[in-house]
């Protein structure tokens, strides 16, 4: 009994010791829901929010699933996003909601916007959104993984509902998006060596939707289909003014024009010498006639 | 009822955690003629606690740790073994009577733990400050303030017994009443001449701290370049971007020092609130950090240098199987340098990196460089421009929107071409793009 009471009291200290909470190294994703009472038929938003204080990571994809028996994805709004840099924007994929991004030299924080997700209830009972895979690496040069989760948050959607039909944080966006400066490149290892635009604007409302391009040696551009970055160009000799047009998804714009390098092409050079030559030749024959 | 024995064995646990701290009392050692083994640092005033800290020595090896409740315990062989903290970065933005503040996550090591943060408030600068604890997180918004009055503040790093090991540099903010101004009206498009400017909003912020004397300062929004500037004799640097639209944000700063070696970049996301400033101080970049020799004859010197704010501290760790920590003093231009001896490293591959301090702030530690322990020297030549080793698909010498356009290209494709040795190179290495590729070109990024 001794021998026993002795153990015990050592296990309790060494228990309470080994039984406290681990220190957190990780990337969490957290949910934030203003509406307290959610009925079928009202729309609503979850704010996801990134936290990571304890290390720094610099990249993050995923793939969340929600209860599609009880909610219905109506809007995913990522302009306001921690990331900067989608190399997938969330989307709906596959029933779920698939994204990919990266966060250049690192994120460390708490509560900054990742994604703002809105559903309407569709049914009443149990609805949740959770993480059915997903990873984050850390900003240390190798891309070292570090555990990704998403706090879980149940919901219950209650028979009736209130009637509402904007989610709660929906502001009219009548900002276009902000200025951005296209870089010119070419490299061997894309489009066979040619030249490219590479681009990014960011809309801290509705977020970019997309872009449209127009190419043009006239001061009129006329848009054409949507493009993205990297956009080749169609007049390699840089002769052109290129206009870049980013569309928010409240139908914003914003255009930026990427100034011709160059007035004339090679060809024109030639046939424009050739010319000159000419009209010299004209100019001195005259003259010798007179 | 508890039998005598293990009564008898509860008192002697209780009176072993009241007298731990008394018995491993600090000491100085000042001899020259003898080594000292298993010493116990103890952070000063944990004795006096009304709680305990716990200490011991297991086999020769300090285990450090700041309290019972840490689940942490550093064995750390030898005795030259400080705690350290960083001091955070603040933001401050002003409101309708209220200031909110948010900082940066303090990073403690070798025996310490950020426990919880307080802010202190006052109405003068410098103080003295009213402080109140506000847990372990990184904001607070300070409400009931007085509109038209400037009020100052600071932070400070609690361990997890609640003692201060750091205090961040002052921050002001002076509420205002909300309208006026309002950004202008919207909708419809608007048409740039190829500048980034943000012609909406009207949103300021204003970025201040240290880096090395007479650098170059890089300001990143959201990755891509906004200013440069250049940083005083004294180090210091302040940078104001203007005219900026209301949402969230992620700043970064790096410092180019006067042998084009960059600092590790320091970020701050936070969110912008319209026609509002919103200011950033207290960031202290890290130490640049260069060797003279990628591989090192086992018993040579190894030259470790870099720049820092002037007279600033310099601690330099070199992570071999035994930690080894060392100090150097940066000069008026800020450039530090330490001869390492390399008798006690073991043959193979080590990382040094450095932090410095000055004026109470403390840097986090910087990038890290790697060098060869071997039987030859391979000296490392003097290059005037410094490119990035990985990341740089273009070869451009920078890492930026380009490489990012030409990787996500690549994305889920079969590499073809020339670009399979780029990736080989400056990429991963393991044949195709996914997010590892990604994750080491944002750490390599210059915007």
């Amino acid at each position: 009994m001794e021998l026993f009471l002795q153990r015990y009291v050592t296990y309790i200290f060494c228990g309470l010791l080994c039984a406290l909470p681990a220190s957190l190294s990780a990337a969490t994703i957290t949910q934030h829901i203003d509406d307290t009472h959610i009925g079928v038929g009202d729309l609503f938003a979850i704010v996801l929010t990134l936290d990571s204080e304890d290390v720094s990571i610099n990249a993050i994809e995923g793939n969340l699933a929600f209860s599609d028996a009880t909610l219905s994805l109506q809007e995913i709004r990522a302009g306001n996003s921690v990331v900067p840099f989608w190399i997938d924007a969330p989307q709906e994929k596959d029933g779920g909601i698939h994204f990919s991004g990266i966060i250049p030299g690192g994120y460390s924080g708490s509560s900054n916007t990742l994604f703002v997700l809105v559903f309407q209830a569709r049914a009443e009972g149990k609805a949740e959104v959770f993480l059915r895979d997903g990873r984050a690496l850390l900003n240390d040069g190798s891309g070292t993984p570090t555990s990704f989760t998403l706090t879980p948050k149940p919901l219950l959607i209650a028979q009736t509902g209130s009637g509402k039909q904007v989610a709660e944080d929906t502001v009219a966006d009548t900002q276009p998006p902000g200025g951005f400066t296209p870089l010119l490149a070419h490299d061997a290892s894309l489009y066979d060596g040619k030249y490219f635009l590479a681009f990014a604007a960011q809309d801290k409302e509705s977020g970019v939707e997309r872009y449209e391009t127009a190419e043009t040696r006239l001061p009129f551009p006329l848009f054409s289909q949507s493009a993205e970055s990297p956009y080749l160009l169609t007049d390699q000799y840089l002769t052109s003014d290129v206009y870049i047009k980013a569309i928010d998804a409240a139908g914003n714009e914003r255009t930026t024009v990427f100034h011709r390098s160059r007035l004339l092409r090679p060809n024109e050079l030639i046939i424009g010498g050739i010319l000159i030559l000419l009209l010299l030749a004209y100019v001195f024959v005259r003259r010798r006639r007179t | 009822m508890l039998h005598t024995a293990a009564r008898r064995s509860l008192l002697a646990l209780l009176l072993l955690l009241v007298c731990a701290p008394l018995i491993a009392g600090a000491q100085s050692y000042n001899s020259t003629n003898y080594s000292v083994l298993e010493a116990v640092m103890i952070p000063g005033g944990y004795s006096t606690s009304s709680s305990f800290g716990l200490q011991s020595i297991i086999g020769g090896v300090a285990a450090m740790a700041t309290s019972s409740s840490s689940s942490t315990f550093g064995n750390n062989p030898g005795f030259l073994h400080y705690p350290y903290v960083t001091t955070p970065a603040v933001s401050a933005t002003s409101g309708d009577t209220q200031v909110a503040l948010s900082w940066t996550s303090a990073s403690a090591g070798v025996g310490w733990t950020v426990g919880s943060y307080s802010v202190g408030q006052s109405t003068t600068s410098g103080g003295p400050y009213s402080f109140s604890n506000v847990g372990n997180v990184l904001s607070s918004t300070r409400t009931g303030l007085t509109n038209g009055t400037a009020y100052y503040f600071v932070i400070r790093v609690n361990d997890a017994l609640g003692n201060t090991i750091a205090t961040s540099t002052q921050v002001s903010g002076t509420p205002a009443s909300s309208g006026g101004g309002g950004g202008g009206g919207g909708g419809g498009g608007d048409t740039d001449e190829g500048e980034d400017e943000d012609e909406d909003g009207g949103a300021t912020v204003i970025l201040s701290g240290r880096a090395y004397p007479g650098s170059t300062i890089t300001v990143l929004k959201d990755a891509q370049i906004a200013v440069t500037t250049v940083a005083g004799p004294d180090a210091k640097f302040t940078v104001s971007l203007t005219n900026l639209s209301g949402g969230q944000y992620t700043f970064s700063v790096y410092g180019t020092d006067k042998n084009a070696n960059r600092s590790a970049p320091f970020s701050f996301p936070t969110y912008v609130t319209p026609d509002t400033t919103t200011t950033i101080g207290g960031i202290f970049l890290s130490p640049t950090i260069s060797i003279d020799k990628s591989e090192v004859k086992r018993g040579d010197t190894l030259v470790i240098f870099g720049q820092s704010a002037a007279n600033a501290s310099v601690t330099i760790v070199v992570n071999s199987e035994n930690e080894i920590f060392a100090s150097a003093l940066s000069d008026a231009q800020g450039v530090y340098l330490y001869n390492l001896d390399t008798s006690p490293l073991e043959y193979g591959g080590h990382k040094t990196k450095s932090k410095g301090a000055v004026a109470g702030e403390i840097s986090p530690f910087g990038q890290q460089v790697g060098f060869i322990v071997g039987t030859k020297n391979v000296l490392i030549p003097v290059l005037s421009t410094r490119c990035p080793t990985r990341g740089d698909v273009n070869g451009d010498c920078k890492v930026n929107l380009i490489d990012f356009s030409i990787v996500a290209y690549w994305y889920k494709r079969t590499l073809t071409g020339t670009f399979i040795d780029i990736e080989k190179t400056m990429l991963n290495a393991d044949g195709k793009v996914d997010l590892v590729d990604f994750s080491i070109m944002a750490y390599y990024w210059t915007g």
